[in-house]
């Protein structure tokens, strides 16, 4: 039977190094194409992803296991993104955002009223470079990654109500930039 | 990622170039953003109280009686550079705080008046116990120095603006004299534009009063004069005399 994630964690933190290469085996294509998508530097992607899992190797003990290792990781792969490409923090790091400050409760996601899934997807990976930063993330970790609302939240440390006026406000902005061509 | 890197990791790991942090660390961490964030809340407190008593001492807080000119001036008597550094440390805690699941699952707004609301509720309260009384006592004096001295020698060096504390002196026909906290005698001028005069309080010499008007050298045109209760907060109940 597979190890679960924290299992693998568990044995990591007790000085296994083979659980922790199962642990980048497992998530080293999910980080690498969720930073795809964030950097517009695609060159040092590689050596952001490597040190995303040494950063995660030394901080392994401070994990708690009764958590979910996939927001942990996608954590700190987010830091260092952010840290790793200068326009995308500047346009990522808006901290004094109005829909930080006092997030109205959003509707929950119903692709299916406006978009087919399916189809946003491909619409988003094509006008991914296009998207407001916040938007795009939020865009990509529920579309293309597969995350749900509230690990996003916890991954990009906002309340819940924020990651769904992201998302809503993001699929308007891809509405938009449809609209001329459809 | 190619295959190599990920050898490269496990290699890192294996020759013990990569190496995890002992839980000590992390404990040992979190303790110090206990301690930091204990230290914020108490430096935080310490300041917010400091205003209010402040205001209390020179008597500022007493020009909120004398209508809108008077609130007005009381605005303009605080302590601005002492409230920017309260903000300063509102915002430490801020930062503090969003690390914590509590404050970063939540508005921020959330977070933004729950800790304006601790420090200023809490600032008042402490405000209103003896500290700031005793570090007055213990600081004022002249003879004293250091950035404690500068703190508590401030309500009677700064004044509230277009205010005046002092004891009276003397009541004379359409004039008052007063001895200021610095020992100065001033002469109060009541005339028609002097609106806030209490008509059933009975000034006495020696009563603590404050005024409010216009102060050319030692003469003071007042708009108001008001009686301050013995015991009540002024640095002329403190003891620094």
């Amino acid at each position: 039977m597979e190890l679960s994630d924290e299992q693998l964690v568990e044995k990591t933190q007790k000085g296994d190094v083979e659980s922790f290469r199962f642990l980048v085996e497992r998530y080293k294509p999910k980080l690498t194409r969720y930073g795809s998508r964030l950097l517009f530097n695609k060159a040092d992607l590689e050596d952001v992803v490597q040190e995303i899992f040494i950063k995660c190797y030394r901080n392994i003990k401070s994990f708690d296991v009764s958590r979910k290792f996939s927001s942990w990781v996608y954590r700190i792969a987010h830091n260092e993104f952010i840290n790793h490409g200068k326009k995308f923090s500047r346009q990522l790091i808006d901290y004094f955002d109005f829909e930080v400050l006092l997030p109205k409760q959003a509707a929950p996601d119903n692709p299916q009223e406006d978009f087919d899934r399916k189809q946003l997807k491909e619409i988003l990976e094509k006008s991914l470079a296009k998207l407001d930063a916040k938007y795009r993330e939020a865009l990509v970790l529920y579309y293309l990654e597969g995350l749900d609302y509230k690990e996003i939240a916890e991954i990009l440390r906002v309340p819940t109500g924020t990651v769904g006026i992201r998302i809503m406000r993001g699929k308007k902005q891809l509405k938009q930039y449809l609209e001329p061509t459809t | 990622m190619s295959s190599d890197d990920l050898k490269n990791i496990i290699d890192k790991i294996k020759e013990g170039e990569v190496k995890m942090r002992p839980k000590s660390y992390f404990a040992a961490k979190t303790i110090l953003m206990v301690v930091g964030l204990v230290l914020a809340i108490l430096v935080a407190l310490f300041l917010s109280s400091y205003v209010f008593f402040h205001l209390k001492a020179s008597g500022a807080f007493g020009l909120a009686g004398f209508g809108l000119d008077g609130t007005k001036d009381l605005l303009l008597s605080l302590p601005w550079l002492i409230l920017f550094v309260v903000l300063v440390f509102v915002a430490l805690l801020l930062w503090f705080a969003e690390h914590y699941p509590i404050a970063y699952r939540n508005p921020l707004l959330y977070s933004v008046l729950g800790i304006l609301l601790i420090v200023l509720v809490g600032g008042y309260a402490v405000a209103n116990t003896p500290l700031h009384p005793y570090f007055f006592k213990v600081f004022a004096p002249p003879q004293k120095a250091g950035l404690m001295h500068m703190f508590y020698a401030r309500p009677k060096r700064v004044p509230p603006r277009n205010g005046l504390v002092g004891h009276l002196k003397e009541i004379g026909q359409g004039y008052y004299l007063i001895i200021n906290p610095n020992g100065a005698q001033f002469k109060i001028v009541i005339n028609n534009d002097t609106n806030f005069v209490p008509e059933e309080v009975d000034f006495e010499i020696g009563d603590v009063v404050l005024i409010h008007g216009k102060i050319s050298g030692r003469e003071v045109e007042a708009w108001g004069i008001s009686k301050i209760n013995p015991g009540g907060p002024s640095i002329y109940f403190l003891g620094d005399h």
